[in-house]
């Protein structure tokens, strides 16, 4: 009895009636909101965009919920992802509606944080996959962001110039990169440990570099770099706010659909791949195992250090240990997107939304201490780790040392 | 006639074995040449010397009447020599294509083929690859200059350490000494080699050199203060620093110099590779060169989801679409059914017919007589013998793979059955996912019988084995020792009951690798006297057992104390077969017993086997050799998917029948689809 019960516990039966218990308890939620308040969401131009009476909007996304879980369990949809799609929104939805009751949130606000948030997470994340589709674990590309974030000040400050910062952030994560290349993949040091070793070295020489030689010198904080500003687009209502940014948002988007594209239709990520998942096939047909890891090693540090320089450029100054983390969440989000650019694009988009959702909570003042907030993002990444992925396959020789026969 | 290759007096050494001994041979254009010999016979190193993994230690290769180096696999594949090797070289996860065109992909700009183009930047950047500069190749006065640079610098750089701490900034000359030797030791504890850093090369002269250099400075500093030679000193230290700084620019300059060029041109490298693909067209041509050889390959599909012989196929595919015109076949019927390796010859008939030639490794007899038009053996490195199939039997070619008479058959009088040993009933199980993998299994095995299971391999005998030694959760069914329920028991209760498990994965779940001999013999009675002694394991009992099981078992090691992991494959199984047959037992559970071993380790095996059951043991043997099947049951049951379809006295039991029926039996099924059983006479 108890195996048969077992056996029809699905993945899709479990998601249903997640999305029915949360579809319950945001009916509670409306059964506890005052009549006749509205939530507004707002836009600097334009004023309120909309506004939805609180309690009746509640309903009708927590009925919508319900039904959504139930009719899963019933019937089933088609994809999985449908449902876990329509409920997350619901969910989110229902959350905004409740928490700016009576109030109003900026919704193109909103957007902009949750994207500037995404990118530095996309772009580890990318570093990550370039490393990992290779076959070598990057751990260390927190490391590898600090280290990029402090040689853009430095270099910021004794150049006078941003682009030349965020070249030397790129080239600064590139050598870490070919430290960790050369440790993991010529010596076949554990790859993890390597990768925390970076990590240790960028936390301590960074905040050594900067107090002793970096700050006396005056060069601490040259100021942030300028905005960019892409013409046309950034005209457009509501959404035109995106696209006056700091430049590495948008060399992010761009990586996106590149990585995608040289990792999918490129003979180069045809022989990277191999190299992760079957590295003495790639070698028999004439394929330089080490040569592949090295290079695509490097580059992952490249867009590392690129990701690093975002930190410090758009704050206009160097702080101890000032990725927070970020670099784990990367490696998570790429987890999350099974290894692929754009999967990880969205999953670093679901972390950068409960980042920047965390900052407008704190502005509400949810009876919530501000540091279980800040935790947030970091639950999110543990739940998503650890319960609602699926099956994701990481490249199959990820994290083993090539050795020739 | 020029044959198409020849190979002269090769010979290639591995530490302490000669791996081929002056090996020659030479293939015939539209030829099969078939290779036979033992495990370690050298077959397979001579073959990656052909396909360039390894390079031999002398000896040469010729192509058409030319001397040729094969120094990699791109070599080789230049030659037109492709290779076919035992575990197949195919990224599961990607498409046929994709793994056919892996490394020599055809490229395309905006939908214009531009393979020609991407083709002579290839073998342009090929011609000026700078690597060779850094791997040491470059001999003469660059090797020295370098050698005395890196000399130099790396006694500057100790000397202007230690001058920093003692006069400049300690803090800082301390961090750095601090970081590089916690770098070096974290690069010694972790790694498998030890890197060197130029003034900690090991042996006793670098203490001398540390201490002569601390001496030196400490000197300098006393001068300094004693007699007031501040300006003097300071000259002095200033010159060698500035000597220090040329060698040192002079040095990075060069190697500054490589970098840039190894960069431009990996940069060079990398843009080249960044051309999309044309999977189209390469689909294209993959399916046109499957049709020419009658291979029936499908392009798109995945490779995860191809059978075993399908896979093969894709390999061989490989190799044509690289335009090989020798195929080099490393034991290609290991993984095939025997319909499968049926087929497989006729695919190699047609590559004869279309011109290509084969070169065909394997170890079993009976497929050399029949597809080989030449034969040659190796023993121990060497080249023992030739024969032509026409001339040669198996027992001649047994004799000359191993050195002396075989006995191929295995001789066994009759015994008379007697009581149940292990009843089956029913017994059905799920994998992980949920799918059935033994769905009704019944069967019986008699004292002093051979029970042997046919089937190919994933057909549910893994996991019949795993349910009855009690390494495996049965969903349903019941299994019976003796009239002693054995369903879901514990692998202890199931030896404690006399079963012995001569286990399918030796590597795996036989042995633990890194111990002893001596500790492995005793893994399934360690707990029980004589080995145990109180809470304490008795030493001497143990490699006294140790001692005399090696000799009656013929375990071919240096000494008992010998970790198996350094064991051949052979001696792995007889460790295994030692201890399990060393107790009494009721029943004798082997599966695959002699997978992947040689002619005279399996006479062995097979002896062991039959002597055990002529003691009035019961055996159940499962194998995915049908010959071993044959010669050893006297029952034989056909299992397929999770089923035991048929069983039959072995008398009676004829290959074509049992082929038959291991592929899911004849096409009309008698009694409308449902188990069939044919009881024995």
């Amino acid at each position: 009895m108890t195996r048969q019960w077992r056996k029809s516990l699905t993945r899709e039966r479990i998601f249903g009636g997640v999305a029915m218990a949360a579809g319950l308890v945001i009916l509670f939620m409306a059964t506890r909101a005052e009549a006749g308040v509205r939530s507004a969401f707002t836009d600097d131009q334009l004023g309120t965009l909309f506004a939805l009476p609180t309690r009746e909007a509640l309903y009708a996304f927590g009925a919508l919920c319900f039904f959504v879980g139930g009719w899963q369990l019933y019937r089933g949809f088609r994809s999985l992802n449908v449902v876990l799609g329509a409920a997350a929104f619901l969910v989110v939805s229902s959350f905004l509606v409740w928490l700016t009751a009576a109030g109003s949130i900026n919704l193109p606000g909103l957007l902009k944080t949750t994207l500037v948030s995404a990118t530095p997470l996309t772009l580890g994340a990318l570093s990550g996959i370039f490393c990992e589709r290779a076959g070598v674990i990057n751990i260390a590309i927190e490391g590898m962001m600090l280290f990029g974030a402090f040689a853009a000040i430095a270099a910021v400050s004794i150049t006078g110039n941003h682009w030349l910062g965020m070249l030397a952030a790129i080239l600064t994560g590139g050598i870490m990169a070919a430290l960790h290349a050369v440790l993991s993949i010529t010596y076949k040091v554990d790859q993890i440990i390597s990768g925390t070793v970076i990590n240790i070295l960028a936390a301590g020489a960074t905040r050594y570099i900067n107090i002793r030689l970096l700050e006396p010198a005056g060069y601490g904080s040259p100021g942030p770099i300028s905005l960019m500003r892409v013409p046309v687009l950034v005209d457009v209502p509501v959404l035109g706010k995106l696209f006056e940014n700091t430049p590495t948002v948008f060399f992010m988007l761009l990586l996106v659909p590149i990585v995608h594209i040289i990792l999918f239709y490129t003979p180069w990520g045809l022989r990277t791949r191999s190299v992760g998942e079957h590295p003495r096939a790639a070698d028999t047909v004439g394929i330089n195992v080490f040569r592949m890891r090295y290079i695509n090693v490097i580059i992952g540090g490249f867009i590392a250090g690129l990701g690093g320089s975002y930190f410090s450029l758009s704050l206009g100054s160097f702080e101890d240990n000032m990725t927070h983390g970020q670099g784990f969440i990367a490696l998570a989000a790429m987890i999350f997107g099974n290894w692929t650019p754009v999967g990880s694009f969205f999953a670093a988009l679901i972390f950068g939304f409960a980042d920047a959702l965390q900052g407008k909570m704190q502005a509400f003042r949810v009876a919530l201490p501000p540091e279980f907030l800040q935790m947030a993002p970091y639950i999110l990444t543990m739940i998503i780790l650890g319960g609602l992925i699926g099956r994701v396959t990481p490249p199959a020789a990820d994290g083993q040392p090539y050795e020739k026969q | 006639m020029t044959p198409i290759l020849e190979i002269r007096n090769i010979s290639k050494r591995f530490p302490g074995v000669l791996a081929n001994d002056k090996v020659s041979f030479s293939l015939q254009k539209g030829e099969v040449l078939a290779f036979l010999g033992e495990n370690g016979a050298g077959k397979t190193t001579l073959m990656n010397m052909l396909y360039g993994l390894y390079t031999p230690d002398e000896g040469d290769i010729y192509l058409n009447g030319q001397r040729i180096d094969i120094e990699s696999p791109n070599d080789a594949i230049s030659h037109g020599i492709g290779m076919v090797h035992q575990h197949f070289m195919l990224v599961p996860v990607m498409s046929v294509v994709e793994n056919v065109v892996l490394g020599d992909e055809t490229q395309q700009l905006l939908g214009v083929p531009v393979t020609p183009f991407t083709r002579r930047v290839q073998a342009f950047l090929h011609r000026v690859d700078p690597r060779p500069l850094f791997q040491h190749r470059l001999a003469g006065p660059y090797q020295l200059a370098r050698k005395a640079l890196t000399w130099a610098l790396s006694y500057l750089v100790f000397f202007a350490l230690v001058f920093l701490l003692l006069f400049l900034d300690r803090t800082f000359a301390g961090m750095t000494i601090a970081l590089f030797s916690l770098f070096y030791l974290l690069l010694s504890f972790l790694g498998g080699r030890r890197p060197s850093l130029p003034w900690s090369k090991p042996g006793r002269g670098r203490w001398l050199q540390i201490g002569i250099a601390l001496a030196a400075a400490l000197l300098l500093a006393g001068l300094e203060e004693a007699l007031g030679l501040a300006g003097v000193v300071s000259t002095v230290v200033e010159g060698i620093l500035r000597a220090g700084l040329i060698v040192a620019a002079a040095y990075i300059g060069l190697w500054l110099l490589l970098g840039a060029y190894l960069l431009l041109w990996e940069g060079l490298n990398f843009l080249n590779g960044l051309i999309p693909l044309g999977m189209r067209s390469d689909a294209k041509k993959v399916a046109a060169i499957s049709r020419q050889f009658g291979l029936d390959v499908n392009p798109y599909a995945m490779v995860s989801e191809l059978p075993v012989g399908m896979q093969q196929r894709v390999e061989i595919v490989k190799a044509l679409y690289r335009q090989a015109d020798i195929l080099i076949l490393d034991e290609p019927t290991a993984v095939l059914t025997p319909q499968e390796a049926e087929e497989l010859f006729q695919v190699m008939r047609s590559l004869i017919d279309q011109g290509k030639s084969i070169i065909f490794i394997t170890h079993k007899l009976k497929e050399v007589l029949r597809v080989a038009d030449r034969i040659l053996v190796l023993r121990g490195g060497r080249m023992v013998g030739e024969a032509l199939p026409k001339q040669a039997t198996e027992a001649s070619l047994a004799a000359m793979m191993v050195g002396r008479e075989v006995i191929l058959t295995v001789e066994k009088e009759r015994v008379a059955a007697g009581e149940a040993v292990l009843q089956v009933e029913n017994l059905a199980a799920v994998d992980e996912r949920g799918h059935p993998v033994l769905r009704g299994v019944s069967f019986e095995v008699r004292a002093g019988e051979v029970l042997g299971i046919a089937g190919v391999q994933g057909n549910g005998q893994t996991e019949l084995v795993k349910a009855l030694t009690g390494l495996y959760r049965v969903g349903s069914g019941r299994a019976r020792i003796e009239g002693v329920d054995i369903t879901d028991a514990s692998p202890r209760q199931v030896s404690e009951l006399g079963v012995a498990h001569v286990p399918e994965d030796r590597v795996k779940d036989g042995l633990v690798l890194s111990y002893p001999i001596y500790d492995n013999m005793i893994l399934g009675s360690y707990y029980r006297p004589p080995f145990a002694r109180g809470l304490l394991i008795d030493e001497d009992a143990v490699h006294r057992q140790a001692v005399d099981l090696v000799q009656t078992f013929d375990v071919r090691t240096p000494s008992i104390a010998t970790p198996v992991r350094n064991l051949s494959g052979g001696n792995m199984q007889k460790v295994i077969v030692a201890r399990e047959l060393s107790r009494p037992i009721k029943l004798l559970i082997a599966s695959q017993p002699t997978r992947g071993l040689d002619v005279g380790s399996i006479e062995f095996i097979h002896k062991r086997i039959i002597e055990k059951r002529n003691d009035g043991a019961a055996v159940l043997l499962v194998s995915a050799e049908l010959d071993e099947i044959m010669s050893l049951s006297d029952r034989i049951a056909v299992m397929y998917e999770g089923k035991i379809l048929y069983t039959v006295d072995a008398a009676q039991a004829t290959r074509e029948e049992l082929g038959l029926w291991m592929a899911g039996g004849p096409t009309h099924p008698l009694h409308g689809g449902e188990t069939l059983e044919r009881q024995p006479a």
